[in-house]
C-alpha cells in the first residue's frame, strides 16, 4: 500500500497540478534517496530498543500521509513534498530498527 | 523481525510473506484503482494508506521487543556469504528491472562507458576518451 504510493500517483498527481518537470523527477527519487537515512540510524537504533524507535518513526510516517492528503485537499505543492519526504525518512528508520 | 524468527523457520516464513504480501497488494492496488476511478481525487489513496498504517502501527505495538545486539561486528563477514550475495543480486535485478527507468539508465550509463572505451565506431582502435586528450 505504501510502495504503490511512491512514484506512480506521486508523479501523477504532481504533472496534474502542473509542477516542474525536474521538481516530480525530484520527488521521484526521494524514496530511493532516503533508503540512504538507514546507514546513521541502523547504528543509532542499537542504542535505543528497537521496538520503540520503529515504532515511532512508524507512527509519524503514517501521520505524514494523513498530512499529505491535507496538502493533497488544500492544494500546496510544497508541503506535499516536505511531508512526502517525512514520509520516506520515517519510513526507512522504522524499517532499519 | 530477524531476531524474532528462530533460524530452523525463517526462511519459510521469509517465503510465506513474501508470498502473501505480494498477493495482498496486488488486491490492494486493483481496490484503490477501481476507488481512484470512480472518485479521481488524490488524497483518497494517501487517505487509505494512512488508514492501512495506523493498522500496522497497532500490529507493530504487539510485537515482543527483542535485545540489541551491541558490539562492534565484522561488515565484511555478510559479503562473505555467498547465500547473502546471491539474494542481494536477486533482489537488485528485481528492482531494476521493476523500475524501467533504471533499466534505461543503466543501459544510457553502459553506451556511454562503451563508447568511451572506443566503441563508438572510430576506426581508430585507441579508446573514445583518448582522442579528446592531448
Amino acid at each position: 500500500m505504501f510502495s504503490m504510493l511512491t512514484v506512480a500517483i506521486v508523479s501523477s498527481y504532481l504533472a496534474s497540478v502542473n509542477a516542474d518537470p525536474a521538481l516530480i523527477g525530484l520527488v521521484a527519487s526521494i524514496p530511493f534517496v532516503s533508503q540512504l537515512i538507514q546507514i546513521p540510524f541502523a547504528a543509532l537504533a542499537e542504542n535505543f530498543s528497537r521496538k520503540k524507535v520503529s515504532f515511532v518513526a512508524s507512527l509519524i510516517s503514517r501521520f505524514s500521509l494523513l498530512l499529505i492528503a491535507v496538502a493533497c485537499l488544500v492544494g500546496s505543492i510544497t508541503w506535499f513534498v516536505v511531508f512526502f519526504v517525512i514520509f520516506n525518512v520515517f519510513k526507512e528508520i522504522a524499517a532499519v530498527a | 523481525m530477524r531476531d524474532l524468527l528462530p533460524l530452523s523457520i525463517r526462511g519459510e516464513f521469509y517465503a510465506k510473506r513474501m508470498a502473501y504480501g505480494k498477493f495482498a497488494s496486488l488486491m490492494a492496488v486493483l481496490a484503490v484503482a477501481a476507488i481512484f476511478h470512480f472518485a479521481s481525487d488524490f488524497y483518497i489513496p494517501f487517505l487509505i494508506a494512512f488508514v492501512a498504517g495506523i493498522v500496522s502501527c497497532y500490529f507493530i505495538k504487539g510485537i515482543d521487543d527483542v535485545e540489541v545486539q551491541r558490539g562492534r561486528r565484522d561488515l565484511r563477514r555478510p559479503l562473505r556469504d555467498k547465500n547473502f550475495l546471491k539474494l542481494t543480486a536477486a533482489i537488485s535485478l528485481e528492482v531494476c528491472l521493476r523500475h524501467d527507468d533504471a533499466v534505461l539508465l543503466c543501459l544510457h550509463y553502459n553506451s556511454a562507458w562503451v563508447s568511451s572505451m572506443g566503441g563508438n565506431g572510430s576506426g581508430s582502435g585507441q579508446p573514445a576518451w583518448r582522442n579528446v586528450l592531448p
